[in-house]
């Protein structure tokens, strides 16, 4: 079934290419306004360390000092999430909730309405006691997942809402963070499925 | 298939050989309708050579005696007769109807067989029929039924018993007098208990420590699974009821988390088989259990009002709006059971099970599941040199196993096990014609690996329990009988302890009266001992050591009159429980440590009427009072309600091979009135007040018509919770009932069919 999947797969991209080639004179050089979009899973389960990632370079980069650095442009910690702007860096960022809608559906990024970082509580030792740290963050992405404590233990809730984001340059994204778990049910691993634009447009799909 | 088919000619062959020498012919009293199946024991006059036999399908017997013997004729449902008989003679007998079951043997009040009549403790039997009648499929919902006062609440991720005041800890639940590993708050897997092998089930409230030591505080709930003589038989049943909930609708295939969702609304189904045979001295019986449940939701309608009485402050909170879920479930379970008779004094037996259950919750993003696994395995070695006196040796041995189901990547990774073994000596002699001796040695060995122990790592903790026991049953004359009895044990961490009893019991026929009283105790967990669990950083739960057992002392009086058309019983008792465990909070409310602290006490009354109104119809009731007191400036901390009551109508017909009855059941559980201990903001303080609780009483009925042919085909169909009763507000002191559903059951005796057509 799979053979055969990857086989139609094959075929009508063949297909796909064969009706949209042209002549080499004829064409606009393939043009650098595609949208890249990819998924990643973070490992974010150090309670004591962010983890940052580069849209443009599309990987975790690795960060002396966050609030003076324009070469990241989200991080993570556990379920905490800041993105280069306000309190949380010099960046160029934003973030703008569209909701809980299909990814598909968010073709172009807003103008206008994105918030600021600002400042979040975090647990920064998982000890006892707990030690709780205030430091820059998001507040608004913070509702990507709803924790409760009930007594059967932790409950998580995925909001699955789609943010569009502002990147340190000023370029946007569009990101689902779609999953807190990996295969074995450990929390702190953040999945993200992103559509990022280079060309500094607003058409994000 | 093959294996059923020549199961089958092998029956065939056996029926052949029998067909003659008919002289004994027993039939129903009232309907003059055959009995088949009914056991047939002689015992020789001079040699006490003894014989058995079963009746046929036409009610017959052959009378095998060489000797002037007593035969003693008994089915479930009638009266046992007793007579003499002489070689070669041919008698035809009658049996009486036994309406309330009044003869039924029980051996949960004194671990000896008993006629219910002459029980020391008022014991309530459910018996298989009226389980089967009613289609019901697990044990949980008969006991809903058919036990006043009792609730299925929702504690956590897991259902919580609850018997008007007595909680999970304090009540036993036992399969054939074993204890079950496995607990949660108290409370064991209640899905391991199917009622398609149930012959009866035996409650008995207040405490019977003695007897069965830990946690027989407040009620033990004995199961006793089907024996049969049949030379084969072999039973199917299912049922099918309407799902709880469609969750997910228009469910498609190709969906990201279509497994999950699809687990979400598996049906509720129950398909069950049993086969067994006896050939010769060797006997073998296999039961097998498949269901599934469907998971659902349950929304507050209402939202609670605290009411603080001491400070005049109202709180209206807002309508909690996500819903209490109940996940939905998957389990299978064999049984298998082997016995060998050597001859009429010396018996074996060996059994084992393997459980596995499947719990669908309603957490998608972490990508598990909770999944449960039990193995039980036991042997059994019975001696019974002459009537009255025999040993019985047992080992019995169940682990219970927690996982996580790791769904991404079909693992399971253990997180909890609980084993329990337990060999045991319990011998019974007969002194005279007035005593009989009941002791037993046992011990009794827990370990419980958790990861509750140290942070991180599973650990195993153990404790043992050495014990030995001694009852006296003085029958003193025909009308009065006294037992008592006494329990010592030797308890790894926390030593000697001894729980006596004592029962009185007097026959002023039609009435008998009861006075009772025994004490209980419960052994403190693993858990509580030693337990260092950090909850997610914010507080600790620490063990205690040095944790004695709580206990209860248990006092009752009863009256109970039995005619031919009535039995009725009224039971009062007063049970006072001292060194309850619960935890304590202190370092800040950062440390939760076990400590024996609280005191209570239950007054109740117990109410029951069973009455033939009529040919048909059958009437039974039980009202259940109960006046708990927890504390002396009136405030009361348990959510229990005074009064419940349970009502049931059964109409029965029968005509040749048909028999239809129709079973209204309801049942009611009262108002409760309660204190919250709350903290609030007042006048710019943090304060400490309690508010006061009230929920409405309920009532659910159910309805079953069952329409059995031939004595082996019986249909049910019927509907739970008729009248469509949801919670307002689902706490942990509502019903998790998810409202009005169909059922269908049918159950078939492929066995007792064939004969039908047989000798048709």
């Amino acid at each position: 079934m799979k053979h055969l999947l990857n086989f139609a797969t094959v075929m009508l991209l063949g297909l796909a290419f064969i009706f949209t080639s042209c002549d080499k004179e004829g064409c606009d050089p393939p043009v650098n306004n595609d949208v890249v979009s990819g998924t990643i899973t973070i490992d974010a389960t150090a309670y004591d360390q962010w983890v940052y990632f580069s849209f443009a370079d599309e990987k975790i980069v690795t960060v002396t000092d966050f609030s003076t650095s324009s070469a990241w442009d989200i991080g993570f910690h556990r379920q905490d999430v800041r993105i280069n702007c306000g309190k949380s860096g010099i960046g160029q960022g934003g973030t703008y909730n569209a909701g809980k809608v299909d990814f598909s559906s968010v073709a172009e990024a807003p103008e206008t309405g994105y918030a600021l970082n600002d400042s979040i509580e975090i647990l920064e030792a998982f000890a006892m006691p707990p030690v709780y740290v205030t430091v820059p963050g998001d507040t608004v992405l913070a509702k990507w997942i709803d924790i409760s404590y009930g007594q059967a233990g932790p409950e998580y809730i995925i909001s699955d809402n789609i943010y569009v984001i502002k990147t340190a340059d000023g370029k946007y994204a569009k990101i689902w963070v779609k999953d807190y778990f990996n295969d074995s049910s450990e929390t702190g691993h953040v999945t993200m499925k992103y559509n990022y634009q280079p060309d500094g447009s607003r058409k994000v799909e | 298939m093959k294996v059923l088919l020549s199961i089958i000619s092998l029956f065939l062959i056996s029926q052949f050989a029998f067909a003659n020498d008919v002289s004994l012919m027993v039939f129903d009293k009232e309907t003059k309708q055959p009995i088949p199946y009914a056991n047939v024991c002689f015992e020789g006059v001079t040699t006490k050579a003894q014989h058995f036999s079963v009746t046929s399908l036409k009610g017959e017997a052959t009378n095998p005696v060489t000797e002037k013997s007593q035969i003693a004729i008994s089915f479930v449902g009638y009266k046992t007769l007793i007579d003499t008989i002489n070689p070669k003679e041919s008698k035809t007998y009658y049996l009486q109807p036994d309406m309330f079951n009044m003869e039924q043997v029980v051996v949960t009040a004194t671990r000896t067989e008993k006629a219910l009549k002459d029980a020391p403790v008022i014991t309530q039997v459910i018996t298989a029929k009226q389980i089967e009648s009613r289609g019901f499929s697990t044990v949980q919902d008969v006991l809903e039924a058919d036990m006043p006062g009792i609730e299925f609440q929702r504690h956590g991720a897991s259902n919580d018993i609850n018997i008007q005041g007595i909680e999970a800890r304090n009540v036993l639940i036992l399969i054939d007098g074993e204890r079950m590993a496995g607990e949660t708050r108290g409370n064991v897997d209640y899905s391991r208990l199917n009622t398609n092998d149930v012959e009866r089930i035996e409650i008995i409230k207040g405490a019977s420590s003695a007897l069965y030591g830990s946690q027989a505080m407040g009620a033990v709930i004995n199961i006793i699974t089907k024996t049969s003589k049949q030379k084969v038989y072999a039973n199917i049943s299912s049922k099918y009821t309407s799902y709880n909930d469609i969750n997910y609708s228009g469910l498609n295939k190709n969906d990201e988390d279509y497994d999950f969702k699809k687990n979400l609304d598996k049906p509720n189904l129950n398909v069950s088989a049993v086969l067994g045979v006896n050939i010769k001295k060797f006997s073998s019986k296999t039961n097998f259990v498949m269901k599934s449940t469907d998971a659902y939701q349950l929304y507050d309608r209402d939202s609670l009002t605290k009411e603080y009485i001491d400070i005049d402050t109202t709180i209206y909170e807002p309508l909690h709006k996500t819903p209490t879920s109940i996940e939905g479930t998957q389990d299978y379970s064999i049984n298998q059971k082997f016995a060998y008779r050597f001859n009429d004094k010396f018996s074996i037996e060996a059994n084992g099970a393997y459980y596995i259950h499947d719990k669908y919750d309603f957490y998608r993003a972490d990508k598990k599941h909770d999944f449960y696994e039990d193995v039980s395995y036991g042997l059994k070695a019975v001696y019974q040199p002459s009537a009255g006196k025999s040993v019985v040796f047992s080992y019995h041995s169940d682990t219970y196993n927690k996982y996580d189901y790791l769904e991404k990547l079909d693992e399971k990774v253990r997180n909890y096990s609980q084993r329990y073994q337990n060999p045991k000596i319990i011998g019974n002699y007969k002194i005279g014609e007035k005593q009989m001796l009941t002791g037993g040695i046992e011990y009794l060995h827990e370990s419980l690996e958790s990861d509750m122990f140290v942070y991180g790592e599973m650990q195993t903790k153990q404790v043992s329990n050495s014990v030995l026991f001694l009852q006296d049953d003085i029958k003193l004359n025909s009308k009065l009988n006294i037992i008592a009895g006494i329990r010592g044990e030797y308890h790894t961490a926390y030593g000697s302890h001894f729980t006596p009893k004592l029962s009185v019991m007097y026959k002023w026929l039609p009435l008998t009266f009861r006075l009772n009283y025994a004490a209980g105790y419960r052994s403190p967990g693993l858990k509580e001992l030693y337990m260092n669990w950090s909850h997610l950083g914010m507080f600790t739960i620490v063990g205690n050591e040095n944790l004695q057992p709580e206990t209860n002392n248990y006092f009752s009086g009863s009256v109970e009159l039995s005619k031919s058309w009535v039995n009725t019983s009224l039971n009062i008792y007063k049970n006072y429980f001292n060194n309850k465990i619960e935890g304590q909070w202190s370092n800040d409310q950062t440390v939760f440590q076990y400590q024996n602290i609280e005191k209570s006490s239950l007054l109740g009354i117990d109410y029951m009427l069973k009455a033939k109104i009529s040919k048909s119809f059958m009437f039974k009731g039980g009202y259940s009072y109960v006046n708990d007191k927890n504390r002396s400036d009136g405030v009361r901390l348990s959510g229990v309600s005074p009064h419940s009551a349970n009502v049931q109508l059964e109409y029965r017909f029968t005509k040749g091979f048909y028999e239809l009855t129709a079973n209204i059941t309801g049942k009611y559980i009262g108002a409760k009135d309660f204190d919250v201990l709350d903290e609030l903001e007042y006048r710019g303080d943090t304060i400490e007040a309690y508010y006061k609780v009230h929920y409405d009483s309920y009532s659910t009925w159910r309805l079953s018509v069952s329409q059995r042919f031939y004595n082996s085909v019986n249909l049910v169909i019927g509907v739970d919770n008729l009248f469509d009763y949801t919670a307002d507000m689902v706490t942990f002191n509502t019903s998790i009932t998810p409202g009005r559903r169909y059922f269908v059951s049918l159950n078939v005796a492929i066995e007792k069919l064939y004969k039908q057509f047989k000798s048709k």
